[in-house]
């Protein structure tokens, strides 16, 4: 806060190697963050499996503001702002379900699948100059689609999905094939920025510290720390198959030894991707304020696998990486005691550090590489210029 | 039938309060050599959900004891539980084992915050000579928000 009040522009918080502890605190970074990041990038806002049929939908937030992600009659995807067009309240309340038309309960305007508006009541009460045309629900400027993943962006000069992805594809497509089905999905709040989600996701080393269970298992072993490009970054290493007592009590499957490759991803902002093992666990990062973030998480599956296999991706989620599972309790734990910690303040220590493996490494799991990258992604789209400021408000 | 019902209550109440002690060793006494502990949320069970928040059998049990008592950070200081248990139903079925619905309230306090949780379990109990043994749980969430993320005690 004190930063922007004086003037200085957010992007200076961050350096290569370090960031300044005002990011994660400052309401006014926050603010930024909002119209600079979330109000422009493309943003996951959901995955094709949720919607299994014209009607289905589910509802989300970009930033701040609350949408509709469904299919429309012709089971096309639509992302449509959930604000009705004649007073602003939410058209559905949030969850998911099936609709064949969207109808505000307030005074019943309705709204088609795919935004239109189709009926207002006391309709020849109103004026000449009344048009339903330009009175639909909002549809988000751009949509698009990428292995199943909904990406929505608020700004029409959004590049092609492919572009923006770039690099990080090749890991969307070693997770996602073409018959994900969804397992199961948890929501939770955690009192923290949404950032320390992002860097956890792609930190290498905090496994054997945090995770003092799970990082006796062997899941760790050797790998690399990968920035991919536009602030998208993995970590990707080769593991035993669980071995040992840590294992049986994560309810892994101790009997295979064979080598595995595992990797976590993050598409900047707000993607966590987790391949570990069985288990495929999509994250869906919802920033509420500097100090509050909801996830939406899912477990996922394929169409063919086996009921055993399926068994085993769910209960990963469970005993492992879910909210009440070994490693994800714990993540939440930090994050809050990273808030808290980030209070205390002194110019000694106000830059974080995050150097390394910047140099006298020749690529380690450990490295902070993949980070950087996030961080050098921030600080550019932080750094947009004035003329664009408020474009999207 | 009104001892059934009695005993059932007397059961699940003297492993609430080791649960609530702490005293998880003895707690763990209480469930069958073959254990399923499942907890679901409300909206995934509607949806037919494979995944769910806890699905434990006896070794993942074990393990989040073990996570509670030596593992979580998340436990350190140790959340203080009060499981209120209560409009118990108690069905004897043919094979010899007992349903026991009933519905719950979980306070979960630490550091400052208190968290409430309520819901349904639905309890498979196997009568083994004068003891009774818990061979399932299902806890059914009417929280599908979770607002304060982890869950690092039992429901």
């Amino acid at each position: 806060m004190e930063n922007l009040e004086t003037g200085i522009c957010p992007s200076t918080l961050v350096e290569d190697g370090r960031v300044h502890r005002s990011v994660y605190t400052s309401a006014a970074v926050f603010e930024a963050e909002l119209d600079r990041i979330w109000y422009r990038d493309w943003l996951l806002v959901g995955h094709v499996a949720e919607l299994p049929e014209p009607g289905s939908y589910v509802t989300r937030r970009m930033g701040r503001q609350p949408v509709i992600v469904c299919r429309d009659r012709d089971g096309r995807v639509r992302v449509l702002l959930n604000s009705c067009t004649h007073r602003g309240a939410t058209v559905l309340r949030p969850g998911y379900g099936r609709a064949r038309a969207f109808v505000c309960m307030y005074h019943g305007w309705t709204f088609g699948l795919d935004g239109r508006l189709a009926s207002v009541p006391m309709r020849d009460h109103y004026g000449p100059e009344f048009r339903e045309e330009a009175l639909g629900l909002k549809e988000v400027a751009r949509v698009a689609l990428y292995r199943g993943l909904i990406f929505a962006s608020f700004s029409d000069d959004a590049p092609p999905i492919e572009a923006h992805l770039g690099e990080a594809r090749r890991f969307v497509d070693m997770a996602l094939t073409d018959d994900i089905e969804v397992l199961g999905t948890m929501e939770y709040e955690y009192r923290g920025n949404w950032k320390f989600h992002m860097e956890n996701t792609i930190d290498g080393l905090h496994g054997i510290y945090l995770h003092r269970l799970f990082g006796n298992s062997g899941l760790l072993s050797s790998g690399n720390s990968l920035d991919l490009g536009n602030g998208h970054a993995g970590l990707m290493w080769r593991a035993e198959k669980a071995k040992g007592e840590s294992g049986r009590l994560m309810g892994l499957d101790t009997t295979d030894t064979s080598p595995d490759t595992s990797r976590t991803i993050v598409l900047f902002p707000n993607t966590g991707l987790v391949h570990i093992q069985d288990l495929i666990n999509l994250r869906i990062v919802m920033p509420i304020a500097a100090d509050r973030t909801r996830v939406f998480t899912a477990a996922l599956g394929r169409r063919s696998d086996t009921p055993e296999l399926r068994a085993r991706r769910a209960s990963q989620l469970s005993a492992v990486q879910g909210p009440a599972g070994a490693a994800g309790a714990d993540d939440i734990e930090v994050f809050e005691a990273l808030q808290e910690g980030c209070a205390a303040r002194a110019p000694e220590i106000d830059w974080l550090d995050f150097s390394r493996g910047e140099r006298g490494s020749s690529g380690d799991l450990t490295d902070e590489t993949g980070v950087r990258g996030c961080y050098r992604r921030w600080k550019a789209m932080m750094a947009v210029s004035q003329a664009d400021r408020g474009r999207s408000i | 039938m009104i001892d059934t019902g009695k005993a059932v209550e007397q059961f699940l109440y003297s492993a609430f309060r080791l649960l609530d002690g702490g005293e998880f060793g003895k707690w763990m006494e209480t469930w069958a050599s073959e254990l399923v502990y499942v907890v679901q949320t409300a909206g995934n069970l509607e949806r037919g959900s494979t995944a769910a928040l806890i699905n434990d059998n006896r070794d993942r049990l074990i393990g989040r004891i073990a996570s509670i008592e030596q593992y979580w950070h998340a436990e350190v200081p140790r959340t203080r539980t009060s499981h209120l248990v209560g409009n118990i139903e108690v069905e004897p079925m043919a094979d010899g084992t007992l349903v026991a619905r009933s519905r719950f309230i979980v306070s979960a306090t630490r550091l400052g915050t208190q968290v409430m949780l309520a819901g349904r379990y639905e309890d498979v109990i196997l009568r083994q000579g004068q003891a009774l043994r818990l061979r399932s749980r299902l806890a059914v969430l009417d929280n599908d928000l979770l607002v304060a993320g982890r869950v690092t005690y039992i429901v």
